[in-house]
């Protein structure tokens, strides 16, 4: 067990190296310096404020002082909004892209779970089709059309919903259906599937044999199994929350990180780009880590099969 | 050991008393008649067959058939450019004029769906194109080689794996500017290791077979036995995973141009569509019902024409 964490934490840590290393990279090989601009400075300027930012160094040791500054938390500043550093930001924008995620994530689980559950077990036809015509619009129809749809209906429209901000509790429902939208429906799909599978198992038959009711096979015996593929989905739920939060925040105009990303890419300010990049990276090879130990604590054999 | 009498005398009797013509000569056609078995098709005739059974996996061919159709011969019908302005007929409703309206320039947004269709079909294709070939180069090359290759590959798929592909995409765009060949780039970068993974597990499994020591054992060279028999007998999951990849690209694509990192204008595909679409929302909702409609339709025909083909490609279903 120790081994197989250990294993998953170097990869971690190799990912983490190889994105930052490929980040710099791209950041060094973008056209045009960052001092450049319309006006013509004074060369001497430019020389000042290039020793500053040691971009006077050669590559590898700026390579270098960049690893160091990466490994004292020091993410860089915002070329575009000076004296802003990319850290002052996450600390500001985090918790609202959190709280957001959050509730996208529960709606999530509680729903797909669900879906999945009673689509597994019912012997109504018409609820399957129900659920299973639900579960194809949700892997076919994107989340940010989803959005347009809602926004058009309920604010344009009945002038029901809120679209700007993230204020009262109104304010969450559009943006998190819009971000739980697909996840919900590949929830759904994979707790049928995987439900089905194990209800068909021989020691489901067995347990049924023993005089166990029905209800207590479900819960105790298949969900528990059924659960497996459904861990291991936590990892890229949440990445997937995180860059669906990106069109969401932008269309909701929610100030989190996801929003800032956005405007950091079209206003082309690099160093916002590149530190949010390592930071969201980070925060995905996290959480798949999370998500990967906690499947092997519930499954033993992934820890044993992949030694 | 007794002998079976085939008929007693009496029944001998019987039958000589019979005329000629009791019996008669049946027709070629009917000779077997009596003869069960399935008639015999080769393996892709029986997935074609098992395919066109599902209504669902049709109706996502025609669909999809339309779109294509529509794709190469819109601009045609329409006699209009993308990016041909008319100033003089600015948010028009659709008429016969132009069939699905302008947008704020006064270009026709029927051509413009058109070449949006042409985008990101050729994105959606050309991106699961590329992902299939490297990927199973890639995965086979691994599974079949194993050992100390393996591992090394294959960390350096977990690694590309852990980053959601978004991110690259996403920063492969802001270097190499932001268009049509870009977001190929960016979307071949990254998800080309789902079809690596399963290649390999799919060789690592099929290469323990007999047929493939038979093969080796004929002194058949790696190269053979990888491509003509190992990767031969994967192509079921290759393909399923191939045509949820067509889905997955044209979704990446209409992303990216939504948040406006995508296709660049006057060049627009339906995720920009829907983009420029959005602030005319509470006036002119119509010019957004076009590009959303037609991305919603053409995943739902690659969606069911995947769903049809994972349960025609799978020998358990059969």
């Amino acid at each position: 067990m120790i081994k197989y964490i250990l294993k998953r934490v170097a990869i971690g840590l190799a990912t983490l190296f190889i994105l930052t290393t490929v980040v710099f990279v791209l950041m060094k090989s973008l056209p045009g310096g960052p001092f450049d601009s319309e006006r013509v400075t004074d060369p001497r300027v430019i020389e000042i404020m290039e020793r500053a930012y040691n971009l006077d160094k050669p590559y590898h040791i700026q390579y270098l002082l960049y690893l160091r500054d990466l490994l004292q938390g020091n993410l860089g500043e915002s070329f575009k909004k000076s004296g802003i550093t990319v850290n002052s930001m996450i600390v500001r924008l985090t918790p609202t892209t959190m709280k957001l995620g959050l509730v996208a994530m529960v709606v999530s689980i509680v729903f797909g779970l669900t879906l999945g559950i009673i689509s597994a077990l019912t012997k109504k036809q018409w609820v399957r089709s129900i659920i299973v015509v639900f579960a194809t619009i949700g892997v076919s129809v994107p989340g940010f059309l989803l959005a347009l749809l809602m926004i058009y209906a309920f604010t344009v429209h009945l002038h029901i919903l809120p679209t700007m901000g993230l204020t009262s509790w109104k304010h969450y429902i559009m943006p998190s259906l819009a971000l739980s939208f697909s996840p919900v429906a590949y929830m759904t799909r994979m707790t049928r599937s995987s439900l089905s599978e194990v209800l068909r198992q021989d020691y489901i038959t067995m347990a049924r044999a023993t005089g166990l009711s029905k209800l207590d096979v479900i819960i105790r015996h298949a969900l528990k199994n059924a659960m497996l593929p459904i861990v291991t989905y936590l990892g890229p739920l949440i990445s997937g929350l995180l860059t669906g939060s990106f069109v969401v925040e932008t269309m909701f105009a929610i100030p989190g990180i996801g929003r800032e990303f956005v405007s950091a890419i079209t206003g082309r300010d690099y160093p916002v780009i590149m530190g949010l990049t390592i930071f969201i990276g980070a925060f995905v090879i996290v959480m798949n880590l999370v998500s990967d130990i906690a499947a092997a604590v519930v499954d033993p054999r992934i820890r044993l099969g992949s030694k | 050991m007794d002998y079976k009498v085939l008929a007693s005398p009496e029944e001998l009797k019987e039958l000589e008393s019979l005329s000629q013509d009791a019996f008669k000569k049946i027709p070629e056609d009917e000779k077997n008649s009596e003869y069960i078995a399935a008639e015999s098709l080769t393996y892709f005739a029986d997935v074609w067959r098992r395919l066109t059974k599902n209504k669902l996996t049709v109706f996502g061919m025609i669909i999809l058939l339309i779109v294509i159709i529509f794709a190469i011969l819109g601009p045609i019908i329409s006699g209009y450019t993308y990016d041909g302005q008319d100033l003089m007929m600015r948010n028009a409703l659709p008429s016969l004029q132009h069939f699905f309206g302008t947008d704020k320039f006064g270009r026709d947004i029927f051509t413009r769906v058109c070449y949006g269709a042409r985008i990101s079909l050729t994105i959606g294709f050309s991106a699961a194109l590329i992902n299939l070939v490297i990927g199973t180069v890639y995965g086979g090359i691994s599974g079949y080689v194993g050992g100390r290759v393996d591992l090394i590959m294959m960390r350096l798929v977990d690694i590309l794996y852990a980053i959601p592909s978004t991110m690259y995409v996403i920063l492969i765009m802001v270097v190499l500017g932001a268009n049509m060949y870009s977001v190929l780039v960016g979307i071949c970068i990254s998800s080309w290791v789902g079809m690596a993974r399963l290649v390999r597990n799919q060789v690592l499994t099929l290469k323990q077979q007999e047929f493939a020591m038979a093969a080796k054992v004929l002194g058949a060279s790696h190269r053979r036995i990888l491509f003509k028999h190992l990767i031969i007998n994967s192509m079921g999951p290759i393909i399923v995973n191939f045509t949820f990849m067509v889905p997955s690209a044209i979704f990446t694509e209409a992303y990216l141009s939504f948040i406006g990192v995508g296709i660049s204008a006057p060049m627009a595909s339906w995720g920009t569509l829907a983009q420029d679409a959005r602030p005319l929302l509470d006036s002119y909702p119509i010019q957004m019902v076009w590009p959303v409609v037609a991305i919603c339709i053409t995943m739902f025909a690659l969606n069911f024409v995947g769903d049809g083909l994972t349960e025609a490609l799978d020998p358990k279903k059969k």
